[in-house]
């Protein structure tokens, strides 16, 4: 059948739409589109009788789920938001990524939690007798209200439904006070209930709203730079403004109030300044010591207490009290902090909570974030290490003890650790590695000769030992030695040298290129591949290859792009019994069994490696640790961050707690 | 609480978390950088006609509705139209039946949804009346009711198969699109242009949930999620939305004047997951005004294609979200990919709205190859307009920098993304183009294009574009003011009757520059010390938000002047009383 063409049924038609839409007769004329057909109009139907919308009840809650466990967990990234109490006794964090976690007490003994809600733009909270009340707002502006046990346990999560978006939330210990984008405020009382709401006085538009004790301030824009503020009356029946204050000096952004609500901390002049503002005179009287203006330079951070003001110049933390003029206080102060009656509580931009008091900073963290190698011990936990430090962990994922090691001693430690099997691990110093025997004490020196670097493979305890002779070797963990090395003419090979996982690289152990086509030069690459089956000591050459280097294969290596060739990239582990192989790749995790069947594939960000104990337990571990379920693939239990406390230095930690996603 | 201290280790943070963002530009494997939305095992498909869209696949062949034309076209295998029936210029998507071989179709003009039965012969059966401006129509996996969602009076409105009634109603964030239902039938998600998130329907109860997407701020500034046009179910519980993501602030305030303030576009495109469990994770894609999805269960893999890129982008493992490998490959054709379906052989069927043909992609394990199909039908435009339409919607280098932006990423439909952009230092609202660019110059929101050409140039060199011939801004202007006005609300007629005599009264004065038929002077007026053009209300109920910079939400925040220090509205309309607000605000709404 030919193709049939409609080009000739061009047509004019009224503008039907115009008319759809009851524009005023009047409209200027506009540039006539062709209709290409006429609506061919079917029998309608009567017009149905519809049940229409029923219109949202403002400020109705609505249960949503409670998560069915809970997570500890460090932040993934760093955090964003900060909310603490007055008292100061248990914080809630806001994480780069939008993720919540409760810090039940700020004392160390107890670990952050993940608290489940939707990703989140701002936090506030407050008690409600012994539960703990999160509210969270979202990028919509949308509250959700979470009721959580101190030990983090969700009790109550709900869904407030506010008519118009929140741009602003904060808390005193009775009330949450929310700024909509329609610059109506509204408080509720900590069961979520509407407490009052009131318009912002008309004529003005308020930039920010500011809490501390039962005080809450609104600070509106007025024009060239001044600004006026209000407090809110928080009466137990409705809400009122009180009278504006006098007009005052100061940037639009950066303000905190003072304790008792009659002061103002903040800046001029886009930060140049920073001034303390009287509600009461209008006046803003700068108490920085810069004599220059420099934008940018100078951020209010807040009031200790009423005589009190703490700023940030040119980076550095400065108090200034009534009585006693300027002083250098701990950089910590320049983290953003939070004062309470008996604290001072920051952590903005880092993965750990700062806790300053009585003019003792210390730092509430894990020191062990993600790990690079994990073993399981005969004990039933693990041996892991984040690349610098090894530690145990028991069977249930906890930190158990560290382990004492001369690492440390070795002047060019790279802090890189390859575990070689329970008792023994490898460090690097410059290009060189050293073999110890993990002892009680702090371990001993078993192969200081340094090799030039060593591959290994647990599964097979096979061990690539490249340095000026490369051999290939089985790593004999009885002895704590390499016994004798396979019979591969690996010196014939100076070009890229590499052990594959035999069960990854369906029995390939090695790969070179010959020397006389170097593997950074252009043009052909010859690729060897090995493969050892059982205890023999001569490999025997199974495959060659020749690749040519367009571009594409070989770009961005000094030698073959092995990851891009080959599936031998994968992690691969054994189950004990053989049965089972899991493969960690592209950042899935694939289960197969023992005739190649894929019994499941899961998706598994953030995980690096796989290790199974003599249990058949199976964990994955990288950016924390899962226990996976060799059925389904879920995640059982998780664990991201160990060696949790107060510690007296901020821990060096690298966070990424992608492993520990919401319940 | 405490946020917004501006130190250095803060904005480093969120710099890094910007960083994290995940690019997805296959077939580079590449992780999401947050933790996956998915669960360990793959979903459950979605029968086809769950969602809606501008194609379908039939056992043998296509059926797809051209929006330019307004026809339903059967085609063959290959491309080739065999039937056409005609339903109504700019018709929006349809869901097809294959048990009942029935076509629920929505006619976005003629407020109704057209049954065309699909045998030998397309016909027409019957028509259901819908609310104002039916768009998004999906069937639910019972096939026993019928979900269509309704732009001009953001409604979702369900039908009853069996008697051919509308059953219930639920209302819908500002601007909804596409439409998709959950595999248990329990749910419908629907995307909108200009809320950063996916309405999720409950559909025993009628409520609505808003689902946030990811997004990554900058440097303590929000970036927003806008432009939903389509969205897909995986299961039960998880769901994607083809979206851009906006960042309406400068990265460098001094360099306000260009192009989002630095070198990368403040706009990019996105495939967003949400669960309704309060999972999601966004990945960035390459393809531009993300326009269509498409989900081929069976082998668990997700296609997107948009408007201003030729290509088709396939997402593996997709219902678990790891957004890791994956295949991308051209269409052959400038496209203007309106629509996705997977054919029974597991190819993917795209209709090109631009080339009014269906392209046929057969994917294998490295490869997506594409044949298009012919011309189905002739464009309504002429032939400047539809060269002003295609460029429109083309992210080319003589329009922005680095061919980062197209007209139609800000201008969503013609529209809005209702966003307030840091331009020269100061916030000004995202102007809607439809319907409002013939007899209202100047344009700007200062006046200070003194016609469309020009405005255009201007634009263009912001965006940082080498600029257009003379040839391609008349044929922009030509299809810009060939844009129909926005349809306006349903709005009670004794209500619009009262609120137009307060409108015109003297005691309120609006006439006095919002006058004749486009409701402007066509002047500027000064306030807050700026002087401003007066803008056209026409289409003002779907241009949110208001003022120059965008400072009022919504109409009643501009009438009763909350907060707002503009001293224009307030003055006189806070002195009105709610019913009068209210009457005033339904015949704005009308304009």
């Amino acid at each position: 059948m030919p193709p049939p063409r409609y080009g000739g049924m061009k047509r004019w038609l009224p503008w039907l739409v115009l008319a759809a839409c009851a524009r005023p007769p009047s409209e200027p004329a506009r540039p006539a589109r062709v209709a290409g057909g006429a609506p061919v109009v079917g029998a309608p139907v009567a017009e149905p009788r519809v049940v229409a919308p029923a219109a949202d009840l403002p400020y109705a809650l609505s249960p949503l789920p409670i998560a069915p466990h809970t997570i500890a967990a460090i932040v993934d990234g760093s955090i964003a938001e900060l909310a603490v109490p007055a008292d100061g006794r248990y914080a809630v964090t806001l994480d780069t990524s939008g993720g919540v976690l409760l810090w039940p007490t700020l004392d160390g003994k107890r670990e952050p939690v993940v608290v489940a809600t939707r990703i989140g733009a701002q936090v506030a909270t407050l008690r409600d007798g012994d539960a703990i009340v999160i509210a969270v707002v979202d990028k919509l502006g949308q509250l959700e209200l979470v009721r959580v046990t101190a030990d983090g346990t969700q009790v109550a999560h709900e869904d407030l439904a506010v008519p118009r978006p929140i741009v602003q939330l904060v808390a005193t210990s009775q009330r949450l006070v929310a700024l909509r984008d329609d610059q109506m405020v509204a408080a509720f009382d900590a069961r979520g209930a509407l407490a009052g709401e009131l318009e912002t006085a008309r004529g003005e538009r308020i930039a920010q709203l500011l809490a501390r004790n039962e005080h809450v301030v609104a600070v509106s824009a007025a024009r060239r730079g001044k600004h006026t503020a209000r407090a809110l009356d928080l009466g137990a029946a409705s809400l009122a403004w009180a009278p504006p204050s006098k007009r005052f000096e100061s940037d639009d952004d950066g303000l905190a109030l003072s304790p008792d609500g009659k002061h103002l901390l903040g800046s001029i002049s886009n930060h140049s300044h920073v001034v303390k503002i009287d509600l009461v005179r209008g006046t803003s009287e700068e108490i920085d010591d810069s004599v220059r203006e420099i934008p940018n330079s100078q951020f209010a951070v807040g009031f200790r207490d009423a005589r009190t003001a703490v700023f940030v110049e040119d980076g550095k933390a400065i108090q200034r009290r009534d009585a006693r003029g300027l002083e250098s206080i701990d950089e910590a102060y320049a983290h953003g902090v939070t004062f309470t009656t008996e604290l001072a509580i920051g952590g903005l931009g880092a993965p750990y909570l700062v806790v300053i008091g009585d003019d003792r900073t210390k730092y509430l963290g894990y020191r062990v974030g993600t790990l690079a190698d994990a073993l399981p011990s005969s004990d039933g936990g693990w041996l892991a290490t984040d690349g610098g430090s090894l530690f145990h962990l028991d069977a249930s994922l906890r930190l158990d003890k560290r382990i004492k090691t001369p690492f440390p001693d070795h002047p060019g430690w790279d802090r890189s650790v390859t575990l070689l099997d329970e008792r023994h691990a490898i460090v690097s110093e410059d290009s060189k590695r050293f073999v110890y025997a993990l002892g009680a004490d702090r371990g001993d020196l078993v192969a200081g000769k340094g090799y030039g670097g060593i591959e290994i493979v647990h599964s097979t305890g096979l061990a690539l030992l490249p340095g000026a002779q490369p051999t290939l070797a089985r790593w004999n963990a009885e002895k704590g030695t390499f016994d004798a090395a396979l019979d591969v003419d690996l010196p014939a090979y100076t070009g890229f040298i590499r052990l594959l996982d035999p069960a990854a690289a369906g029995g390939m152990i090695a790969m070179s290129a010959a020397d006389d086509e170097a593997s950074d030069r252009p043009g052909k690459q010859k690729i060897t591949f090995h493969e050892v089956y059982g205890p023999v000591s001569k490999p025997r050459v199974r495959d060659r290859y020749e690749y040519v280097d367009n571009g594409e294969l070989f770009s961005g290596h000094s030698g073959p792009n092995l990851d891009g060739l080959l599936p031998a990239a994968a992690v691969r582990a054994t189950s004990t019994d053989r049965t089972l192989i899991v493969e960690l790749a592209n950042n899935r995790i694939t289960m197969f069994d023992h005739d190649g069947n894929v019994r499941w594939a899961r998706t598994a960000n953030g995980a690096r490696g796989l290790a199974w104990n003599r249990d058949d337990d199976l964990i994955a571990f990288g950016d924390g640790i899962a226990r996976i379920a060799l059925e389904t693939g879920e995640y059982t239990e998780q664990r991201c961050g160990w060696d949790f406390g107060l510690w007296d230095a901020a821990p060096q930690t690298a966070t990424n707690a992608r492993m520990c996603g919401l319940p | 609480m405490r946020s917004g201290l501006v130190l250095a280790i803060a904005a480093g943070a969120a710099s890094s978390a910007w960083a994290h963002r995940h690019e997805f530009d296959p077939p580079t494997a590449l992780s999401l950088g947050q933790a996956a939305a998915g669960g360990a095992k793959p979903a459950t498909a979605v029968p086809a006609y769950a969602t809606s869209s501008r194609i379908a696949a039939l056992e043998g062949g296509v059926l797809v509705i051209d929006a330019d034309s307004g026809w339903l076209i059967r085609t063959d295998l290959a491309g080739v139209a065999l039937q056409h029936v005609a339903i109504g210029l700019d018709a929006g998507t349809l869901a097809y039946d294959p048990v009942r071989k029935r076509a629920y179709v929505a006619d976005r003009r003629g407020d109704r949804v057209v049954v065309v039965g699909v045998d030998q012969q397309l016909a027409i059966q019957t028509s259901f009346p819908t609310p104002a401006e039916p768009y998004g129509v999906a069937l639910a996996p019972d096939r026993k009711t019928l979900l269509v969602t309704c732009i001009a009076d953001r409604t979702l409105v369900a039908f009853d198969l069996a008697s051919g009634k509308g059953t219930w109603r639920a209302a819908l964030d500002p601007e909804p699109r596409g439409i998709s239902i959950a595999g248990d039938g329990l749910h419908a998600a629907v995307g909108s242009l200009e809320v950063g998130a996916v309405d999720q329907i409950d559909l025993a109860n009628h409520k609505r949930a808003r689902l946030a997407v990811q997004t990554f701020d900058q440097a303590d500034q929000p970036e927003h999620a806008r432009g939903a046009f389509a969205v897909q179910y995986f299961g039960d519980h998880l769901m994607a939305a083809a979206m851009q993501l906006e960042l309406p602030v400068a990265r460098r305030a001094e360099f306000s004047d260009h192009y989002g303030g630095g070198e990368d576009p403040p706009i990019l495109h996105a495939v967003a997951f949400v669960d309704d469990r309060g999972k999601a994770a966004t990945a960035i894609t390459n393809v531009n005004e993300p326009r269509a999805l498409a989900w081929d269960g069976a082998h668990d893999v997700l296609y997107v294609a948009g408007m201003a890129s030729d290509s088709l982008v396939q997402i593996k493992h997709a219902s678990q979200v790891d957004v890791a490998a994956g295949l991308t490959g051209s269409l052959g054709v400038r496209c203007g990919a309106d629509g996705l379906a997977i054919a029974g052989d597991g190819d993917v069927l795209v209709w090109c709205s631009f080339a009014r043909a269906v392209v046929r992609v057969t994917p294998s394990a490295s490869r997506l190859d594409a044949k298009v199909g012919p011309e189905l039908v002739s464009s309504n435009l002429d032939a400047t307009q539809h060269l002003g339409m295609v460029m429109f919607h083309t992210a080319s280098s003589d329009v922005s920098q680095a061919a980062g932006l197209s007209c139609g990423n800000c201008h969503l439909d013609g529209r809005s993304d209702g966003e307030s952009w840091l331009i020269h230092e100061e916030r000004l609202q995202t102007p809607m183009l439809a319907g409002r660019t013939v007899g209202t110059a100047p344009f700007k929101w200062d006046g200070g294009a003194k016609d469309l050409p020009t405005s255009l140039r201007a634009t263009i060199e912001r965006l940082g574009g080498t600029g257009l011939s003379k040839k391609h801004i008349a044929a922009l202007t030509a299809y810009l003011e060939a844009l129909p006005a926005v349809r306006t609300p349903t709005r009670p007629a004794a209500a619009v009757a009262r609120g137009k005599a307060l409108f015109e009264s003297a005691e309120l004065g609006c006439t006095s520059c919002h006058d004749g038929a486009m409701r402007t002077d066509r002047e500027r007026h000064r306030f807050g010390g700026k002087a401003i053009d007066t803008p056209s209300l026409v289409g003002l109920a779907a241009s949110a938000p208001y003022f120059h910079d965008g400072s009022a939400p919504t109409l009643d925040a501009l009438l009763r002047d909350h907060g707002t220090v503009h001293g224009m509205a307030g003055d006189e309309t806070g002195k009105l009383g709610d019913e009068q607000t209210t009457d005033l605000k339904a015949y704005l709404e009308t304009l």
